[in-house]
């Protein structure tokens, strides 16, 4: 279905990108969210990330699905927008270990909250590789083969921030129920 | 720690969606101007390349004209030719002009 919409644009349809859009633009949120963690900043990602795919449509080879090749997109530029802008969200779960007795007042508030809720305020508290892979890994369900080809993280380092990821939010997780 | 398994099943429970705001309508709309800022630079490229073009064909011409009648006055004072050192100038010109085209191309196709 993908390819027939891509042709579509390809032959000058403008209106049959707005299918894609539709299609991706949660899954892209979704991705750009695990990085940026912002959702103002994530909307201006994943808006830049579907200007760059359709501009660079020509190129898309077909090799991989169109998802997955978009995605590849919005974690570049996401990774590149936090570079630029806010460096220390890449920075390792030291961090955020020290920094969960000070979101303990931010978790009391969830108390009452579902899990999808918790879930997303524990991936937006832990750092944006942790939070990529496991989104990836567990929401996606992409395979660590994928992953690699998707973030440019070498195979022993997905692991270890998945490894990483669950220890971190399965802490916060924790706090959140016993609150 | 939770297992693996477990995870998954948090993650497949849990509905992990965000505001997506209006995005469709702002790619449209950006694409629409891009489209359009790219024909504006098409436009803009032919009319440069026909500029080039006729100014390249002008100074041939010139040039032509020109030695045509340098030649002509020069063999008729002392026999000799001053054609080949205007053509060769003319050339240069002509190889400095498709320099600057293929400068602005690479650049074009770089950004």
């Amino acid at each position: 279905m993908d390819d027939l919409y891509i042709k579509k644009v390809l032959n000058g349809d403008v209106e049959a990108y707005s299918y894609l859009v539709k299609q991706y633009q949660s899954l892209a949120i979704r991705t750009a969210m695990a990085i940026v963690k912002n959702e103002k900043d994530a909307q201006d990602v994943v808006q830049n990330s579907f200007i760059q795919a359709y501009t660079s449509l020509s190129k898309y080879r077909h090799e991989a699905k169109f998802s997955t090749w978009l995605c590849k997109i919005v974690i570049n530029k996401s990774l590149t927008f936090i570079k630029r802008k806010r460096p220390q969200i890449l920075e390792p779960l030291g961090i955020i270990e020290n920094s969960l007795v000070t979101e303990n007042e931010a978790i009391v508030k969830l108390d009452n909250e579902d899990l999808s809720k918790n879930l997303k305020k524990a991936l937006l508290m832990i750092p944006a590789k942790e939070a990529l892979s496991l989104q990836l890994y567990y929401l996606e369900e992409y395979s660590i083969d994928e992953i690699e080809l998707l973030t440019g993280f070498t195979r022993s380092n997905i692991k270890v921030l998945l490894h990483r990821g669950r220890k971190n939010l399965n802490h916060i997780l924790k706090n959140t129920n016993r609150i | 720690m939770k297992d693996s398994d477990e995870f998954k099943t948090i993650f497949q429970n849990a509905d992990i969606n965000y505001e997506t705001g209006d995005i469709e309508q702002i790619v449209l709309n950006r694409i629409a101007a891009h489209r359009k800022q790219t024909k504006r630079l098409q436009f803009y490229r032919l009319i440069g390349k026909i500029g080039i073009g006729v100014t390249v064909f002008l100074f041939i011409a010139y040039t032509i004209v020109v030695a045509n009648l340098q030649s002509n006055t020069a063999s008729i004072k002392s026999g000799s030719n001053n054609i080949y050192p205007l053509i060769a100038s003319a050339m240069v010109l002509i190889t400095m002009a498709v320099q600057l085209e293929l400068m602005s191309i690479s650049k074009n196709t770089k950004s």
